[in-house]
């Protein structure tokens, strides 16, 4: 299906626009921070990334916001 | 302070993944959202260009004030093409990727989203796990 107002356009363009921001402040650009999350020996040295975990459950709040 | 900002990053992809589904009625899986952009059907294409253009440019926007968040992968082209190839192969027989039932799929409390997280977040665990620190 094509969206054929430049409005509709103009908003799918600021999703991903969202999208990119949140991607890119969080820092899951970074191979690294993913990796040191996924790193679970990590957790007995205190080295442990958690950001990836607090993107997820943080990704929730607008859904809720919408839905209820 | 980085957890902080993770949880900052979180709402705004939230609120990327949201309005792109009341706008558009679309899951935000990026890498079926760009497979849609290199094999396209007929009338789906330009929202995904719009789409990524604008995943782009904050991604961009954000790189002009904290270039340490592009770090260049220290693995060589051809590693990085064949993990390439193994993660959109994978999306495709998945029917999605990391962003589509991580973000989307759980959200939306998909149980075969939740199945995906599941396995490729032990698989991906496993694997670091291997590579760090051996068997």
């Amino acid at each position: 299906m094509e969206y054929k107002t430049v409005k509709l356009q103009l908003g799918i363009f600021t999703s991903g626009f969202f999208f990119g921001l949140g991607l890119a402040i969080a820092g899951m650009t970074q191979p690294s921070k993913v990796l040191n999350f996924l790193d679970l020996a990590a957790l007995a040295t205190g080295t442990w990334d958690a950001t990836l975990l607090a993107v997820l459950v943080a990704l929730w709040l607008p859904l809720l916001l919408v839905t209820v | 302070m980085s957890l902080f900002i993770g949880l900052i990053g979180g709402v705004l992809i939230g609120l990327g993944a949201v309005t792109l589904m009341m706008i558009a009625g679309r899951i935000a899986g990026i890498s079926g959202i760009a497979g849609g952009v290199l094999f396209p059907h007929k009338n789906d294409w330009l929202w995904r260009v719009v789409f990524l253009l604008g995943l782009l440019f904050g991604a961009w926007l954000v790189g002009q004030y904290w270039p340490a968040h592009f770090e260049i992968s220290a693995l060589n082209n051809g590693v990085l093409a064949l993990s390439a190839f193994l993660v959109g192969f994978g999306a495709i027989l998945a029917n999605g990727c990391t962003s589509g039932h991580g973000v989307c799929g759980l959200a939306r409390m998909s149980r075969r989203s939740m199945v995906a997280v599941g396995v490729f977040m032990s698989v991906a665990i496993i694997t670091v796990w291997v590579v760090r620190h051996g068997v």
